[in-house]
């Protein structure tokens, strides 16, 4: 379930968007999935370089991930962890699993949603559709916003912030945006957000 | 916006943060995303490459 729809018509495709759709494809077969932080302001046009992507996922059974996983070495990806410890990522006891692609250097952090914000980022997730045809779930923006501001709050991350909250400006859901910098305890303000 | 921050790291972080971004999230959005992910295109390939030197 999405909460909305974002459409992104005549978006001409890069090599890191393939990527992006290639590991998500594989992913859903799996698993609820939502993409969060740097790859979402890259996608919406900020040009910023970046080396991984993350993904937060929701739940895996051991079978599930076994199957997961020969499905990503079959598509040319790959880990380095042992089998105990990529078990342990879905029982939360391990921070996160790289997966790399092997045709290049980007590669996936991909975790198991633990707080509350991550909960959220999965349970309101808003759908991108990409040139009718490719779909990605995405955080939504309202939280995404606070949370790099406070959660991350790199210089990095403060500017992703201001972009995708200039980006969007007029289509923000400002009342979810106030709802979720108040929760996260952001001064919004500070980027030029109304209060 | 109008900028009412005084301290040294106040006027940092809305010089060097805030009022780029805001100015580049503006013309990209007058630009149109055809436009935009063509140059973001040509970027990202731009790193692969450099990304990928030596694998």
């Amino acid at each position: 379930m999405v909460n909305r729809i974002i459409r992104l018509d005549n978006y001409v495709l890069n090599r890191l968007d393939d990527l992006v759709f290639k590991f998500c494809r594989l992913l859903e077969k799996h698993t609820n999935y939502v993409i969060v932080s740097g790859y979402l302001s890259i996608v919406f046009g900020n040009s910023r370089p970046t080396l991984d992507v993350d993904v937060l996922f929701d739940k895996f059974t051991k079978e599930n991930l076994d199957v997961f996983l020969v499905d990503l070495k079959k598509n040319d990806f790959d880990y380095i962890d042992s089998k105990e410890e990529l078990y342990e990522i879905i029982e939360t006891k391990k921070e996160k699993l790289d997966i790399f692609d092997n045709n290049s250097n980007w590669y996936f952090d991909f975790k198991k949603a633990k707080d509350k914000y991550d909960k959220l980022s999965l349970e309101n997730a808003d759908l991108l559709l990409i040139n009718n045809k490719y779909k990605l779930k995405i955080a939504p923006i309202e939280l995404q916003i606070p949370y790099k501001l406070v959660k991350l709050g790199s210089d990095k991350d403060i500017k992703d912030a201001v972009y995708l909250y200039n980006y969007f400006k007029d289509e923000l859901d400002i009342d979810k945006l106030k709802e979720y910098g108040k929760m996260l305890n952001c001064d919004l303000s500070k980027i030029g957000v109304k209060l | 916006m109008s900028s009412k921050v005084t301290t040294k790291k106040g006027k940092l972080f809305f010089e060097e943060l805030v009022r780029p971004m805001e100015r580049l999230a503006k013309r990209n959005k007058l630009m149109g995303i055809a436009k935009l992910s063509k140059l973001n295109k040509k970027m990202v390939e731009d790193m692969f490459i450099i990304n990928n030197r030596g694998l």
